[in-house]
């Protein structure tokens, strides 16, 4: 590789590749050794620029994990559909304190299956609730409770499947919870307003009636949607 | 469809019917034992219900653009690892027993190459066994080698599986091919590192890296215009909430308990709100601002993406992916939104990316609709236009840039082996009339009497073609979002260009790779020239096309182009005495043919070429020393090569390249 000529930036290394000398005429350029060389090198470490190729980017990783406040607010409906149940009964509050923990369990490992266990356990535990009183009102904001909590641990599995924990999602949670409450609270409301009129205790026909109804309605409107 | 319609107005006349009895007294003179069994019925629908509505729930899977796209690593697979040996060897074409035989031929290149033996005595050792301290290794290339006692645990698990001692001996065999040349330059007790065994019948062409994540990077693979519709479904988010309704309803008839029963009705009142209700048609309109258009390398940026909801409607439930260019990284914020939008309202959503060299251009925005009760979704894709480009910074190194003599008529900056005038000397020869005073050796004259002349080197500029490498198997990089070969070659052609213009050297620029990202052949004319020329209009010329040149995409292509004729092109328009410097990775036979070709027709050839292997599995390891064979190999036949490693700069591998080729 003798015909490749270096060009460099330290003068005082051999004569016939040398560039950087500005006095001609100098023959002292011809004795530098190697070992000086390398001198020269370390005493000018080159300054390392930073460029594009010496920095790698660190992107952001999305947790995808459910969203936080809908979790917080699943385990809050959960533990009052649950304490709601007690009224009724201790078995209930038994049954929906452990339903509330599965939900939890459920949302911090982002598993659907546990929060369906977990919320189907909180609702038998408002039924049981209900079974052992008389009270209308319990059993029915707990079933509202219930449900929602199901809702939001969905949902905010869901958002942060999609979306993940770090997008902001709080508007959209919002919007979510105070449709998905409403519902629940005029659904309740119509029941329980039934029953005022029909003072207390519905006469058997018009629960054997109120059974069919549901019955069918749920089944029509639980169809599925074709597209 | 006619189904659930009878059975909506049938639970209508029902529940009309139970309001009436509730409220008028209507009497239909059922008894307890009527409603247990209905009660039990409807226990035994919600039952099946409930057994029939598992897997049911889908989510839309929104793309994942936030991050860089990926590029393979060198060596992801043992058996493309080793094929490349095959190819750059004749012989030794093996049908069974392919690793062993590629692995042999590894070994005999390495041996030939680093240690300086010839073929024959490196299979000699090889048969010896003399060639590594692995024990395994050297028992696994030689019969008549005995291999090392194993211990209890190691026999044990050959029982259970042969293909585990197979595994174990060929990563043995790759650690120590790889630590040949390592061995001889450090002292014999530097143990060797046993890689992974890692992938081996994958492919490079059969697996694409980007399937291995689960969602796209791209949120749309072709250009929309306005907002379209691409898909519509229903989520089931709602679905099992007819089983509350049923469950409560029965066990309420069958307690005969009132409270109960009417936590069924809750149940029915979310089973309706859950049907109702349809997705709001979209009418939104984007707008992007980047906080720099224009930013270099490495910036990072901020990006606002305003949403407003030009529609009637109330958006309810709007999920939104921002379509980051693949060439893009987010670093701060989130690029998707979730929220809810009145008419007329609008929203801010703002991140950080870092930008890579290159031209980007977002993709559309993905969003997600659904309505309020999240039961349907519908998906849509938005154009969105926005462009970054974003240009090396032609910096000029702050070394002076090893070339090869091949020096041009102009006067210039680069010392030549002419003698004549200059600044460095040359030589002394006899005066002859006419030589200029100053350059008369006054010293000789005052010593001895005799006139004599001294001679420099005479400086000249050279021209120089930059050629870089972005073919489709130059895109690789040591992980797969990393800083790819194609971008550290792109920065550095920039500052190697910068660094002759500032030295008085013609400059030129050509790339060899596809010069479309979609798989059609591109024409002739789309490749990236730029004949050898000086001047400030070129400096900008040659940052520009570094920048946006479809060739020099940071993205990866999707198909393998073909650079013969490109190379073809590129020799015919090359005038003579032009040099080239050559930056490749090296990672494939053709890019060695490439640098030899160009040698070979009269046009000295400097290779740099940025490292991207790495070391963590045993074909990782081997591509490796596929790369360092393939640098020697072109240094045996005089073409030099700066093998410019990961974790260093361009401007201390080049010092360090001068300082080698001067001893």
């Amino acid at each position: 590789m003798s015909d490749s000529s270096f060009g460099e930036n330290d003068p005082s290394l051999e004569t016939d590749e040398t560039t950087g000398d500005r006095s001609p005429g100098t023959d002292e350029t011809a004795t530098a050794s190697p070992l000086e060389a390398d001198a020269s090198m370390d005493s000018q470490p080159f300054e390392k620029i930073e460029s594009a190729s010496d920095r790698p980017f660190d992107a952001v990783e999305l947790t995808h994990r459910p969203s936080v406040a809908s979790s917080v607010v699943a385990v809050a409906a959960a533990g009052f559909g649950a304490l709601l149940a007690g009224l009724g009964s201790v078995n209930g509050l038994a049954i929906g304190a452990v339903g509330g923990a599965v939900l939890g369990v459920g949302l911090i490992r982002g598993h659907r299956t546990a929060v369906d266990i977990g919320a189907l356990a909180v609702f038998a535990g408002v039924v049981i609730g209900g079974l052992g009183s008389t009270a209308v009102e319990p059993t029915v904001l707990g079933t509202i409770a219930t449900v929602l909590a199901w809702d939001l641990a969905h949902g905010g599995i869901g958002l942060g499947e999609q979306l993940g924990r770090e997008s902001p999602t709080r508007r959209l949670e919002a919007v979510l919870f105070v449709s998905s409450l409403s519902v629940g609270l005029v659904s309740g409301l119509l029941g329980y307003a039934v029953s005022l009129v029909g003072a207390g205790a519905l006469p058997v026909d018009a629960v054997v009636l109120l059974v069919t109804a549901a019955a069918l309605l749920t089944v029509a409107l639980g169809a599925r949607r074709s597209y | 469809m006619n189904r659930w319609r009878l059975a909506l107005g049938l639970g209508i006349v029902a529940l009309v019917g139970a309001v009436g009895i509730a409220v008028w007294d209507w009497s239909l003179g059922l008894n307890p034992e009527t409603i247990t069994l209905a009660g039990a019925c409807l226990l035994l629908i919600a039952l099946s219900a409930m057994s029939a509505r598992r897997g049911s729930r889908s989510l839309g899977r929104p793309p994942a653009p936030e991050r860089r796209t990926t590029v393979p690593v060198p060596g992801d697979s043992l058996s493309d690892a080793l094929d490349s040996f095959r190819t750059s060897r004749i012989g030794l074409t093996a049908s069974s027993r392919r690793i062993e035989h590629g692995l042999r031929t590894a070994a005999i290149a390495a041996l030939t190459r680093f240690e300086g033996v010839s073929t024959t005595a490196a299979e000699g050792a090889i048969e010896d066994g003399t060639w590594t301290d692995d024990q395994v290794a050297a028992a696994y290339l030689s019969e008549s080698v005995e291999p090392p006692p194993r211990d209890l645990r190691d026999r044990l698990l050959s029982i259970v599986g042969r293909e585990q001692g197979f595994r174990t001996a060929v990563c043995h065999t790759a650690g120590a091919i790889a630590a040949i040349p390592s061995s001889r330059a450090i002292d014999s007790d530097s143990n060797v590192s046993v890689p992974e065994y890692g992938q081996f019948s994958t492919s490079r062409a059969a697996e694409p890296d980007r399937s291995n994540r689960s969602s796209p990077q791209r949120t749309a693979d072709r250009a929309v215009s306005g907002i379209e519709l691409r898909a519509r479904r229903s989520t089931g988010h709602w679905t099992g909430i007819g089983v509350v309704a049923l469950c409560a309803v029965g066990i309420g008839a069958i307690a005969q308990s009132p409270p109960v029963a009417l936590a069924g009705v809750v149940g029915i009142g979310y089973a309706g709100f859950a049907r109702s209700l349809e997705p709001p048609t979209l009418e939104l309109s984007l707008e992007r601002e980047l906080s720099d258009a224009d930013p270099d390398p490495g910036d990072e940026i901020d990006v606002a993406l305003t949403i407003t909801n030009d529609g009637d409607g109330f958006v309810p439930d709007l999920r939104l992916v921002d379509g980051v260019p693949p060439g893009l990284a987010v670093t701060e914020g989130s690029s998707r939104l979730g929220t809810a939008l009145r008419p007329g309202e609008s929203v801010t959503l703002e991140y950080t990316v870092a930008v890579g060299r290159g031209r980007h251009e977002f993709d559309p925005v993905f969003a997600v609709v659904r309505d309020l009760s999240r039961s349907s979704e519908h998906e849509y894709v938005i154009e969105s236009d926005t462009t970054v480009v974003c240009e090396p910074a032609l910096e000029p190194l702050g070394v002076r840039l090893a070339l090869r003599s091949a020096a041009t008529a102009r006067a210039g900056r680069r010392s030549t082996d002419v003698a004549g005038a200059g600044t460095t000397f040359h030589s002394v020869r006899e005066y002859r009339p006419a030589d200029p005073l100053a350059r008369i050796d006054w010293n000789r004259r005052a010593k001895t009497g005799e006139l004599a002349t001294l001679e420099f080197h005479e400086e000249r500029s050279a021209r120089v073609l930059v050629l870089v490498d972005a073919r489709t198997e130059a895109y690789l990089a040591p992980e797969p979002d990393a800083t790819h070969a194609v971008d550290r070659s792109v920065d550095a052609a920039g500052r190697i260009a910068a660094t002759l213009l500032e030295t008085g050297d013609t400059v030129g620029l050509a790339a060899l790779g596809p010069t479309t990202r979609d798989g059609t052949r591109g024409r002739d004319t789309d490749l990236c020239w730029l004949a050898p020329t000086t001047g400030r209009d070129h400096a900008v010329r040659i940052q520009e096309r570094l920048g946006s040149h479809p060739q020099f995409d940071p993205a990866p292509p999707d198909t393998a182009g073909s650079w013969r004729p490109q190379l073809k092109t590129i020799r015919r328009r090359l005038d003579d005495r032009i040099q080239i410097v050559f930056l490749s990775p090296l990672c494939d036979p053709a890019s060695v043919t490439v640098a030899r070709r160009l040698e070979a027709r009269d046009h000295p050839v400097t290779v740099v070429s940025p490292d991207p292997t790495t070391d963590r599995t045993a074909g990782q390891q081997l591509a490796g020393v596929a790369r360092r064979v393939r640098c020697v190999d072109l240094r045996r036949a005089d073409v030099p090569v700066v093998d410019w490693q990961r974790d260093e700069s361009l401007e201390e591998v080049l010092a360090r390249f001068q300082e080698r080729g001067r001893r």
